[in-house]
């Protein structure tokens, strides 16, 4: 008997090509308006992710981040503003905190660090955010065998990080 | 728990942009499957004709029923749509938008079943949002209709006067016996180059002519507790300890200019003196002659203090000319690390200098000029970072410019940015800080010369004036930034077990710890709390909670994301409908 | 002779009345039990080992008894750190408690696998090392290898989980009356073994920034998982950024719960930050 339904998520993922499920918590000072900078821009993006709007990253309790993953989604990012360019004064630093202490645990339990992006954009960046859903949604693609290689990728700049 | 609202959809194609990629009739068909929607309808474009008039009238025959608009973003016309129901008389926090397009539709333009299957799920978190969301009341606060102005500078003089023209009560509290601040100490100003004493009589005038300002000399603020609308101030004076109540208050308090003894041999050789020093001599109006040397950056921009004091070099400028208008046979040289003389007024200054003959010499912070002179200055050594070469300038009297240094008062509830400076909101905000009617100008943010001061007094009492010229504001009007604010976040004692998370992690200082029969509990200061979540996300036991986006929302939300994706098992609301598929 | 000293400086607390009472173990013929030693003449029964977490029933002794009571407990270096993070989070009164600092030996850090196993102030028994972690079988087992390696072995040993909350319950830095845990919202009832992800991921979080490595979890665990070790690499990454750990500075606050220009984090510098998936090697160990 086996309850974890990450090892449902993560083996039994089809290989019928869809973009892999990414979960997406954007701010909606900074990267929230990013997002949809990039769709009034109509930059293609893979189909798989699902944007929840939030407050402020530092909403985002890292619970809902687990069970988001329990729920089905093979990655999550939580979107920020610029760490200093936070619009509740600081808060997007304690959150950057407690999201580098969440991956620490994910890649503790073998689940993979790379499945929790947490970055930091704002509104005018549109085509880093397009760039940023399709490295991550690429990213995770390529984890799925996860359980059989580890598989290397390029690293996501700050910020947004640039279009590779 | 009480029970759920109904939720009415409609779904728009904006012309086709969302529904030549979007399937409708599958999105129609999940829907109508769907038994916590009542009635799904679609349409070509919901924002023209009078489809919104008729919508905001069947709203509100049925009062409680909420409605989910799936179209565009809420930057594109989403917001406007709610504003317009809002207009026709309907709660616009029965109304929530999902957007389909940006979001969606022209993003997944290639990926039409995609597309579909992503608007499904949106919609379906988009409906779970609605139905969770709690909007409780705003508040409305009472506002004390006074100012208190901390500090009587040239900020603090200018920002009682604008508001006492304004005809807004101002308590000005001033520390020492005197009002002007600055202008008391200094000789000429910069750039405009003003007499402080011209320019000090008039405001000081205003400020004592003004039947609404009270001025409360050799007074300080002992404690400063509060929010906007009603902030609570102790001073102490004179005359003892009296309170004040205020509903904004304007922090002038300045910035103290600091040398300390032994930098470049000041106060122990005769001839080194401190740039306020030279300021007291102008305004002594003695001749000053001899020739002289200004050394600027003295103990700033290093480890220590690692800011610009950006007032040092314009003041040296502007006293560099002066002498050498009064004694043009007067050798005048200015040893910097680089003038700093932004704009266009300070960049004249900089040409005026050079045209009077003033020498610069820049040299490296790594070989700082040495004061020469065994009982008196006889002159100054100094390596010419330019051309490489030790010169020896002779002189005798050296000026040391003297930087800003922030100013500490524990009475005041702000936090200071790492040089010690009070911080002020990022981006586009000038006087506002964290703390919503708390507004601070002048030194105290940040060194400024005097008239950039005076602006900046000027902005603060706009901001105040803002604020406390109606007697009754809304809670939601306090941020500075939005126009309206996700509620205030809640924490509930029974639950709360005292831990101060939230307290500590709160970034505008608005959970506190109060001691009650059963133990330590948070509370929210409902006026001081902008609705960021941080609480609820650090909260060990969901007892802080944010209404709009309360835990129990996000974790259905993040559940339904996927919901229509199940592996093999399409979600149920599809399954009764699709036999046609 | 540590025994010893433990006694003694029981009995001239008791006599000189210090404190009301103190905590420690008591054995006899039946076994070993915490007590509370209220009389000075009781005190032969007072025994240090095995190690057993006292942290938990310090509070519960606190909480039941009033104001004015003032209690001694035995402590590890894990109680007294457990005690500090309780105290943080207002949950007892530190100046009720009278602190004997027992250090332990370096087997029995070993056993722990504890890396600090010494209260600030050693009161009986001398210092020794603490644990070497990359000489442990168990932690290689758990926290070496490849991902999928890993994710299978967690996998395996959570679900052996019975739900029977023992972790929870036996944790001195748990310290909430209601539990997300028993939330319905997050876990599901009746679901055995509970998932990995929304009841042990979340518990470990939860403490995450509050763990003093006292090892109670596993012990009270019926079923044998290694709850220590998936706290290991959270303590470490603390310590690591921050400097952090926890239980060792009564005034400090959690580095998670400040900005980075208030607790700045190592090697990361403002204003801007790298993705948290830039980092391609990961060492959970040390």
């Amino acid at each position: 008997m086996t309850a974890c339904v990450t090892e449902k998520t993560i083996a039994n993922r089809p290989q019928d090509g869809a973009d892999p499920k990414i979960l997406v918590f954007a701010c909606r000072w900074c990267s929230g308006i990013g997002a949809d900078e990039a769709g009034r821009q109509r930059l293609p993006m893979p189909a798989g992710f699902r944007c929840v709007p939030v407050e402020c990253a530092a909403g985002v309790d890292p619970d809902v981040i687990l069970k988001a993953f329990s729920a089905g989604a093979e990655g999550v990012a939580v979107l920020g503003c610029h760490l200093d360019g936070c619009r509740y004064n600081r808060a997007n630093h304690a959150a950057a905190k407690r999201m580098a202490l969440l991956t620490t645990l994910l890649e503790t339990v073998g689940i993979g660090a790379d499945r929790l992006l947490t970055s930091f954009g704002t509104a005018h960046e549109g085509h880093q955010f397009a760039a940023l859903m399709r490295r991550f949604s690429q990213r995770i693609a390529a984890l799925s065998a996860l359980t059989c290689r580890v598989t290397k990728t390029d690293p996501v700049l700050g910020g947004w990080g640039d279009d590779a | 728990m009480t029970a759920f609202p109904v939720v009415n959809c409609i779904l728009c194609r904006c012309h086709g942009e969302i529904g030549d990629i979007v399937s409708f009739n599958r999105l129609q068909r999940q829907l109508a499957g769907d038994d916590r929607v009542a009635s799904v309808e679609s349409c070509d474009a919901l924002c023209l004709g009078d489809i919104l008039a008729n919508l905001a009238r069947r709203m509100q025959a049925d009062n409680g029923t909420r409605l989910l608009i799936a179209g565009c973003s809420p930057l594109a016309r989403g917001e406007d749509l709610i504003d317009r129901l809002e207009a026709y008389g309907v709660d616009p926090a029965r109304v929530m938008v999902t957007d389909i397009r940006e979001g969606c539709a022209w993003i997944h333009a290639a990926q039409s079943e995609a597309a579909t299957a992503k608007a499904a799920d949106l919609i379906r978190m988009g409906i779970t949002a609605l139905r969770y969301r709690e909007a409780p009341p705003d508040i409305d606060i009472a506002v004390c209709q006074r100012v208190l102005v901390m500090g009587g500078g040239p900020a603090g003089l200018a920002a009682a006067a604008a508001l006492g023209r304004a005809g807004v009560a101002v308590t000005l509290v001033e520390a020492t016996g005197r009002l002007g601040g600055m202008l008391n100490y200094l000789g000429r100003v910069t750039p405009s180059n003003q007499g402080a004493d011209a320019m000090r009589e008039p405001l000081v005038e205003a400020i004592q002519n003004d039947p609404h300002i009270q001025v409360h000399l050799g007074t300080r603020v002992a404690a400063l507790s509060g929010s906007a609308g009603n902030f609570e101030a102790r001073l102490s004076g004179k005359n003892g300890e009296t309170h004040l109540t205020a509903g904004a208050v304007i922090v002038a308090t300045g910035a103290k200019p600091r040398l300390s003894r032994g930098i470049y041999r000041y106060g122990e050789l005769p001839g080194v003196i401190s740039g306020m020093e030279m300021e007291k001599a102008f305004r002594d109006g003695g001749p000053i002659g001899g020739d002289t040397v200004f050394i600027q950056c003295v103990n700033v921009r290093n480890q220590e203090r690692s800011y610009c004091s950006a007032v040092c070099c314009p003041a040296a400028l502007k006293n560099a000319i002066r002498l050498k208008e009064g004694d043009p046979g007067m050798a005048v040289t200015i040893l910097h690390r680089d003038i700093m003389s932004p704009g266009r007024q300070l960049e004249a200054l900089y040409r005026r200098a050079t045209a009077a003959g003033v020498l610069f010499i820049r040299f490296d912070p790594q070989e700082p000029p040495r004061i020469e002179g065994r009982d008196k200055v006889t002159g100054v050594t100094v390596a010419d970072a330019l051309s490489g070469r030790e010169r020896s300038i002779a002189a005798q009297r050296v000026v040391l410019s003297t930087p800003l240094e922030p100013r500490e008062n524990r009475a005041i509830p702000l936090p200071a940015e790492r040089h010690g400076f009070y911080r002020v909101q990022p981006f586009l905000h000038t006087v506002e800080t964290s703390a919503p009617g708390l507004f601070v100008c002048g030194a105290a943010r940040w060194p400024v010369m005097v008239e950039g001061a005076m602006t900046q007094g000027r902005a603060a009492a706009a901001k105040a004036l803002h604020l406390v010229s109606r007697p009754v504001c809304r809670a939601s009007e306090l941020i500075s930034f939005q126009k309206a604010r996700a509620a205030c976040a809640q924490v509930l004692p029974e639950t709360c077990t005292g831990c101060g998370n939230c307290v500590a992690v709160c970034p505008f200082t608005a959970c506190r710890l109060e001691q009650t029969p059963t133990g330590w509990r948070a509370m929210v200061d409902p006026v001081r709390c902008m609705g960021c979540g941080s609480c609820a996300a650090v909260c060990p036991n969901q007892s802080a909670v944010l209404p709009e986006n309360g835990f129990r929302a996000m974790v259905r939300i993040v559940a339904d994301a996927f919901a229509g994706r199940q592996d093999g098992r399409p979600c149920r609301t599809i399954q009764g409908r699709v036999a046609d598929q | 002779m540590t025994l010893d000293t433990v006694r003694g400086m029981a009995r001239d607390i008791l006599e000189h009345q210090t404190a009301d009472g103190v905590l420690g173990l008591a054995g006899d013929e039946d076994g070993v039990a915490p007590r509370v030693f209220d009389k000075a003449d009781a005190l032969a029964a007072l025994v240090l080992e095995p190690k057993w977490v006292l942290a938990k029933i310090a509070l519960s002794v606190l909480v039941q008894t009033p104001e004015s009571y003032r209690l001694a407990v035995v402590c590890r270096g894990c109680d007294e750190r457990a005690l500090v993070e309780l105290g943080k989070r207002h949950r007892l009164d530190p100046g009720r408690l009278h602190m004997i600092g027992v250090a332990c030996s370096a087997a029995q850090a070993q056993r722990c696998l504890c890396r600090r196993p010494w209260p600030s102030r050693v009161d009986a028994g001398e210092k020794a090392a603490g644990a070497d972690l990359s000489r442990s079988d168990l932690v290689r087992q758990y926290l070496g290898g490849e991902r999928a390696v890993r994710l299978a072995k967690w996998q395996e040993v959570f679900s052996r989980c019975i739900k029977c909350y023992g972790c929870r319950n036996a944790c001195p830095v748990c310290h909430c009356e209601s539990c997300k845990l028993e939330d319905r919202v997050w876990t599901a009832p009746g679901e055995i073994a509970p998932d990995m992800l929304t009841f042990h991921l979340v518990r470990a979080m939860h403490v995450a920034d509050a763990c003093v490595a006292c090892g109670a979890c596993q012990e009270a665990c019926p079923v044998g998982i290694p709850l220590m070790l998936l706290q290991l690499p959270l303590r470490n990454a603390l310590q690591r950024s921050y400097q952090y750990d926890a239980g060792t500075e009564a005034e400090r606050l959690s580095p998670l719960l400040a900005n980075y220009i208030d607790a700045p984090a190592q090697e990361i510098a403002l204003p801007d930050w790298t993705d948290s998936i830039e980092e391609t090697s990961w060492d959970l160990i040390s």
